[in-house]
């Protein structure tokens, strides 16, 4: 392991460095109307770099990259091996460990050992994630409790960390992970660089992982995979999702709903994400639904993140606890309100451990 | 490992049957597969997704017997919009094929024993194939009596009337018809087939697989009345159709619980069904 300290110059110009040799895609703020909103996005040109905004956790993440919101399925295109836009190494720069759980949870399903979904292997095949955090713990987190590791993930060969409190000086440290090395240029950059005292980053992060267990209460005391049977039967499902519009905005900004559809544009096949929160996402075409009320829908997107995806991948849940969906909600359904209703009924029932 | 990439084979319809009057509105369609290798393997109660280009993918239950694997038989009901487009193509049009996808009958393992088959409407077309292939010179010693209660609306409902003469004439085979209302000309039985079972078939509770499909109210009636009769809920045997869009698992459309229906079924057991959250 190796570990730089870097002030604001440095990372720019490392940043510099990085651009030369990679499809940077890095956190942005950008103005859309009124609402000033934190993107992932291209750099284009390196004179972006000093906008790039780290501090507060981004609206959207890889997954637009790596599972688009909509793409053509070009049969064709996979089959020329060098496409020239998939030459170059993809880095994502600035990513949330809970972010990086939430790509390990992707590579899970479509790479998993029965079918693997060759769009998804060519769009995840040439990137690189640099990890990121600061002393903010980003609002309605709980990845903590989902046993996701605030300060690390093993997606990430290079961790930076950023103390807000000691701007002005030399404020960032970078990890680098035994075992990996940047392209030359990069690592001639790094050998400037000051080197970090690993103590002082450890004292760090044990400083922010206090105060972030003093923010977040939430606690979920039954064992994951919530027990399906009596999960499903036995919680009282519709007075604590009675709010719900349906409207889907928490699974789109969602970093770990992967649930798609196909749809037809000529004699062009597409793939888009589709939501477990629309009545016609089980609709047959007779009309028969098997989940015609809202609270179903909910109990199904629930419990797909807590009792069968784990059941389905080893134990893990289909959740990284990002806070997204709480933030987004326009009639603040906390998710974290519904989880507590299943954990309660579960461990008064005998059914938690 | 195999990769799947959600592409089509091509395929051409070789010949389209009108199986319904105009009410339904049940077609069957044979298909071949076009290019080099025209064979596609499957067992009897798979499924595959047709594309019809320009429109849309569904799945659909394959409704002939492997043994005879030089055409691809579906029978579709006109009911939503790949249906209706399906319906307006020709002998000759090209469609696209991928699959087969999903388990299949445990016809194997349900060798020496006796096979009784209840269908509701186009839910006789997945159980054609564990017919056909019971049925087949081959297989048919293996099995002991075949009974069948097929149920349709109307007589005019009535599917695969080329077949019929050949299941009632096969070895140790009964057929028993029924249809929802009573009408002139009509002499089989009358009624749903829940009501039918104790008084038209023979029900052993060993020895005996049932195999049940037809619309969810039909399948959940049925198997009530088969565990009224002392049938056990492994014996019971039927296959389950969802929304679904890759046919892989990975969609998450399809799931009953932590199931696939696309990967882990389409073809369960009653015992299996009792495991899992009722929502289907």
């Amino acid at each position: 392991m190796r570990l730089k300290k870097l002030n604001s110059k440095d990372l720019i110009g490392l940043l510099e460095v990085l651009f030369a040799e990679y499809n940077l895609i890095a956190p942005f703020k950008v103005e859309q109307g009124r609402l000033n909103r934190v993107l992932y996005r291209f750099i284009r040109q390196d004179t972006e770099i000093p906008a790039i905004y780290l501090k507060e956790l981004p609206e959207t993440t890889p997954k637009n990259f790596i599972l688009p919101r909509d793409e053509r399925l070009d049969f064709n295109g996979l089959e020329q091996a060098d496409r020239s836009d998939e030459t170059r190494t993809r880095l994502f720069f600035g990513v949330r460990s809970c972010d990086l759980a939430a790509i390990e949870l992707f590579d899970d399903v479509f790479l998993d050992e029965d079918y693997l979904d060759p769009f998804y292997e060519s769009r995840r095949k040439s990137n690189i994630f640099i990890g990121y955090s600061n002393q903010i713990l980003p609002p309605n987190n709980f990845q903590k409790e989902l046993g996701i590791d605030y300060f690390d993930h093993q997606l990430a060969p290079a961790f930076l960390y950023e103390d807000l409190e000691a701007r002005g000086r030399d404020h960032y440290y970078l990890k680098i992970k035994a075992g990996f090395e940047f392209p030359g240029a990069v690592e001639n950059y790094l050998e400037e660089l000051k080197t970090g005292e690993n103590d002082q980053l450890e004292a760090l992060l044990s400083d922010w992982e206090a105060k972030f267990a003093q923010e977040s209460e939430f606690e979920i005391k039954s064992k994951l995979p919530f027990s399906e049977k009596i999960a499903f039967n036995q919680v009282d499902w519709q007075e604590p999702t009675a709010s719900c519009l349906g409207c889907g905005v928490c699974t789109y900004y969602c970093p770990t709903c992967f649930c798609f559809d196909f749809f037809w544009d000529r004699s062009t096949k597409n793939r888009a994400w589709d939501s477990c929160m629309f009545s016609v996402f089980t609709e047959h075409a007779s009309g028969h639904n098997p989940r015609e009320e809202q609270h179903q829908r909910w109990r199904q997107r629930l419990l797909h993140k807590f009792s069968y995806h784990p059941q389905n991948y080893g134990g893990k849940p289909g959740c990284v606890g990002c806070g997204r969906c709480i933030y987004k909600c326009p009639v603040n359904l906390d998710i974290r309100k519904v989880i507590k209703a299943v954990d309660n009924s579960l461990i008064e029932g005998g059914a938690g451990q | 490992m195999k990769r799947d990439d959600y592409i089509p084979a091509e395929a051409e319809i070789i010949e389209i049957i009108q199986e319904t009057g105009s009410n339904l509105n049940i077609k069957t369609f044979h298909l071949k597969l076009t290019g080099d290798k025209p064979i596609f393997d499957f067992k009897p109660g798979q499924f595959l997704m047709l594309t019809v280009h320009g429109v849309g993918e569904a799945p659909f239950g394959l409704a002939s017997s492997p043994s005879n694997r030089d055409k691809i038989v579906i029978s579709v009901k006109e009911t939503g919009r790949v249906t209706a487009a399906l319906h307006e193509l020709t002998v000759g049009d090209k469609v696209g094929l991928r699959g087969p996808y999903g388990n299949s009958f445990p016809v194997e393992e349900h060798k020496s024993n006796e096979m009784i088959f209840i269908s509701g409407g186009i839910g006789l077309a997945p159980l054609r194939s564990a017919i056909d292939y019971v049925l087949d010179q081959d297989n048919r010693k293996d099995y002991g009596r075949v009974q069948m209660l097929q149920a349709f609306r109307s007589p005019e409902d009535m599917l695969y009337d080329y077949d019929q003469p050949r299941w009632e004439d096969a070895d140790n085979t009964e057929i028993k018809y029924t249809i929802d209302k009573p009408c002139e000309d009509w002499d089989h039985c009358v009624g749903f087939p829940h009501n039918l079972i104790k008084d038209e078939i023979e029900c052993l509770t060993e020895g005996a697989k049932y195999y049940v499909c037809g619309p969810p109210i039909m399948i959940k009636s049925v198997i009530n009345e088969l565990l009224e009769l002392g049938i056990k809920p492994k014996d019971i045997i039927t296959t389950l159709e969802m929304r679904m869009s890759c046919g892989l698992g990975k969609c998450g459309k399809c799931n009953i619980g932590h199931r696939y229906v696309c990967k882990d079924g389409p073809v369960f057991s009653y015992q299996e069904l009792l495991d899992m959250p009722d929502e289907f």
